[in-house]
């Protein structure tokens, strides 16, 4: 049996954050892997979370897999990634490569501790298999004694344990897959969480063969109350970096034609559980829901640092809530990566707008210069960089004032508002009146319309629910006209039966009669 | 723990076997009509396990068939459960279905005979039961030659035997496949299982099902594989007897491999039917029990194995059933699965 064991160690400098668990939700952990086969060029990526039970996690690309010694470089030092040494985009799609720091393996820590990689390098014959144990080195007690002891700039600490062997494999096999087993316990029990239950909501109401279903299920409320798994979706839907759904993210906006050609781009597919993600962004839900899009949103900026800050985005405002919830606010997307999820401050916008905020939403796509004011969380920005101050700054602008490139959002906001609360109430007015016609003249009902057998002195007799005219006076009259006659009797009767003697009536309703006869 | 190029070796070779006609003949011939059957009996939802491995072709077979519950929509097989040990084929299984009523990664054996080992799964597993239809495709022997005659294989499946009577089934089948060898055989098991037959045999109305074939110790020599068939049923038939269930070998089917580089074997395969002489809380009947065992064995004895590749002989049968698997692998070459 070929064996080799060796260490696992990580810079000094981030050893705190990794082992008080870095990423705030699964779904980030996830989605540092979905990154990974992103910057490895695979062309899909099957996550599978054996949900309605969610025991076993795998995840599996088609990218350039690793070589057993790639491998142990890669987890020999958590930290020390020269990803982005050969270059800033991926050899074969040409993707912004996305991960930098090349602490994304660990990720899986957060779902379990122990788990296991095959994978295999295109042009090499060989692939392994590692496992992983972390266990060891995530007990409370270990974090304690780790982090007590004083710790020199440069030196390393062990933060798990990887077991390698290597067999034969196609030369032109290339894949990476990663088996998660005995999921962390809270985590699986958060998957199968009681509201979900309660709601009569199961894995399976959100899987109905597309992300636009997904939506649909969503839009009345928020994910978040539909339960844990359908947070997962949403959370690696929105931040992945996947194809919006075939009108996304506006319908109809066609400046946004840019945005979702890049994503095609890229040829990259996600699938959750046999379900093909999209970035979950179709506004409005609704096609009568009045909408205005301000389609650029683009900054490109020199810093002090020599960084340029180059940014694509737009703004989308509705005249109604968004929804789900989750959906208003403003989501940076770092080489194409959602970084957390919607904010709805807008990066903490000063000014109190009211329900301005909940009618708004937006993307911006950061190209450059704001990786370094990335947290290690991937999930928050250091508010400090100055490439997030100036990001900050120009979205505040946008929102806010008059620029050169006319009114800020929130201004063009309320007068749209008052225009729109204009016509509203002009509307309102009409409708009013309409109703109070209604009251004064009666509101139209069915009648039953009868002949009667008897001769009667006025030829005609209207009640509330019934009219009844004479059978000799319909007797002339061709079937096509009848319903005519008798609704002309009935007008007849009710507007002169009260002033006009009841021969005079019978005569007039006779001379009618003869009339529609000669038809 | 397997070295993992042991394990890569052996899933080589399962790679070639995905259009054997063989295996796809007693799919079409012996385990379609159980599903059909079933199918009838419980409205379209038939519950199934299987140790499917990576390409699932059972599964999506049946569900080409439409026999198996499934929502295209969803992607989702809410009435499958499948069991896999190895993290690769697991994966790959869990990707292609999409969402199965219950999936394990784990090995069933041991899941089944050392629930305190793995108490999650174990549990997992026992709520899901009862079945309709358990298919147990060992690919390896029955009892292995490292093993103690009374092996855990044997013990896994009476566990679900008991599982299937805890849960009131009140009737099912089982689909075994196992191999036979007389090479690396497990002898210890062989003369137990032999010594039994031949005091089946002291049955007068038994030995006359039995005949012509020849006496035991000279059938494990000769047909080790139809030694094999008939002492695994009836193992099959005194275990269930005991366990509320009457059995009845309803058809088996035989072939042979030639591997390069290893032994030859046959492969055999049961289609076993489990009906219930009790329920689950009756008390046992001691004559009952002896009365089904009994009528189990003289049908066993009575019974003939298929031989698979004198069935294939004919062009046309083998055109028949590459047509009828096809669709199956197309929905696996998309998938990228094979290719």
């Amino acid at each position: 049996m070929v064996t080799d064991k060796f260490p696992i160690d990580v810079a000094a400098s981030v050893i705190a954050d990794i082992s008080s668990g870095i990423y705030r939700t699964p779904a980030g952990a996830l989605k540092e892997l979905i990154s990974n086969a992103f910057d490895a060029d695979a062309t899909v990526v099957h996550v599978s979370t054996n949900g309605p039970h969610f025991s076993t996690f795998t995840c599996s690309d088609d990218g350039s897999g690793l070589t057993p010694e790639k491998f142990k470089t890669v987890m020999g030092l958590i930290g020390g990634s020269t990803k982005r040494d050969q270059g800033e985009s991926s050899p074969i799609y040409k993707r912004p490569l996305i991960g930098r720091i090349g602490i994304g393996i660990l990720s899986i820590g957060q779902i379990c501790r122990t788990f296991e990689i095959f994978s295999s390098s295109i042009g090499s014959k060989e692939k392994f298999r590692a496992r992983i144990d972390l266990e060891p080195y995530m007990r409370p007690e270990a974090r304690r004694q780790k982090l007590g002891r004083p710790l020199k700039p440069d030196e390393k600490v062990r933060v798990g344990e990887c077991e390698i062997e290597v067999a034969e494999e196609d030369a032109d096999a290339h894949y990476t897959r990663v088996v998660m087993e005995r999921i962390i316990p809270g985590f699986e029990k958060q998957l199968r969480s009681r509201p979900m239950v309660e709601l009569g909501v199961t894995p399976k109401t959100f899987k109905k063969g597309s992300m636009k279903d997904f939506l649909e299920s969503v839009s009345k409320d928020t994910v978040s109350e539909h339960g844990a798994y359908a947070q997962l979706i949403w959370e690696l839907a929105a931040t992945a970096p996947i194809q919006y759904l075939p009108t996304g993210p506006i319908r109809g906006a066609s400046e946004l034609a840019d945005l979702r050609e890049r994503m095609e781009s890229y040829k990259f597919k996600v699938v959750l559980d046999g379900v093909d993600l999209f970035k979950p962004i179709l506004l409005p839900h609704r096609p009568t829901t009045a909408h205005k899009t301000y389609p650029h949103l683009d900054l490109e900026r020199r810093l002090s640092d020599s960084r340029t800050l180059r940014v694509r985005g737009y703004l989308y405002w509705q005249d109604t809530r968004i929804l789900p919830r989750e959906l208003q606010g403003i989501l940076v997307r770092v080489r194409n990566v959602g970084i957390g999820g919607f904010d709805p401050t807008y990066l903490g916008y000063p000014k109190h707008e009211g329900w301005k905020f909940s009618q708004l939403c937006g993307e911006l796509y950061v190209d450059e210069g704001l990786d370094e004011a990335i947290n290690i969380d991937r999930a928050s920005f250091r508010e400090t960089d100055e490439a997030y101050l100036a990001l900050q700054e120009f979205l505040f602008q946008r929102l806010g004032k008059e620029t050169d490139q006319g009114a800020g959002v929130f201004t063009n906001i309320k007068s749209d508002t008052a225009k729109r609360s204009k016509r509203k109430r002009k509307r309102e007015a009409v409708a009013r009146a309409k109703r109070s016609a209604v009251v004064i003249y009666g509101a139209a009902r069915p009648v039953k319309v009868e002949a009667q057998e008897r001769h009667t002195a006025g030829g005609v007799k209207v009640t509330a629910n019934a009219i009844r005219v004479d059978k000799d006076l319909l007797e002339g009259v061709p079937e096509k006209y009848r319903d005519l006659f008798v609704g002309v009797c009935a007008v007849v009767e009710k507007s002169l039966g009260a002033i006009i003697p009841t021969a005079r009536l019978r005569s007039l309703l006779e001379k009618l009669a003869k009339l529609f006869s000669a038809q | 723990m397997t070295p993992f190029r042991e394990i890569e070796r052996r899933r080589k070779k399962a790679k070639s076997t995905y259009t054997d006609i063989k295996k796809h003949y007693v799919r079409l011939n012996g385990w379609l009509p159980v599903f059909q059957r079933y199918s009838r009996l419980r409205g379209g939802t038939v519950r199934y396990l299987t140790l499917c491995a990576k390409y699932a072709i059972d599964v999506r077979y049946f569900r080409h068939k439409g026999l198996l519950p499934y929502d295209p929509e969803q992607k989702s097989y809410p009435t499958v459960t499948f069991i896999e040990k190895d993290a690769q084929d697991y994966a790959i299984i869990a990707e292609g279905l999409g969402t199965t009523g219950l999936g394990i990664k784990g090995d069933l054996e041991e899941i089944l005979v050392k629930p305190e080992e793995d108490p999650e799964n174990a549990e997992k597993l026992r709520e899901s039961f009862p079945y309709d239809i358990i298919n147990l495709d060992f690919t390896g022997e029955v009892v292995r030659s490292y093993d103690p005659p009374y092996s855990q294989t044997i013990r896994a499946i009476e566990r679900i035997i008991d599982l299937q009577h805890a849960a009131d089934c009140p009737e099912w089948h089982v689909f075994l496949t196992f191999r036979a060898c007389a090479q690396t055989a497990n002898h210890e098991a062989d003369d137990e299982l032999r010594a039994i037959m031949e005091g089946n045999l002291q049955n007068a109305p038994a030995h006359a099902a039995y005949l012509p074939r020849p006496e035991p110790r000279e059938l494990v020599r000769e047909h080790y594989e139809e030694f094999l068939r008939i002492g695994v049923t009836k193992f099959l038939a005194s275990s269930s007897s005991q366990r509320g269930y009457a059995c009845n070998l309803e058809n088996s089917y035989i072939y042979p491999r030639n591997p390069e580089g290893d032994p030859a074997y046959h492969i055999v395969k049961l289609i076993v039917e489990f009906r219930a002489i009790r329920k689950a809380r009756n008390l046992p009947n001691p004559h009952q029990t002896r009365t089904a065992y009994e009528d189990a064995v003289q049908r066993i004895f009575a019974s003939k194995a298929v031989d698979v590749s004198s069935r294939l002989v004919d062009p046309r049968e083998r055109q028949i059933l590459r047509a009828d698997l096809r669709p199956v692998l197309v929905e696996l070459e998309q998938q990228h699965i094979i290719g």
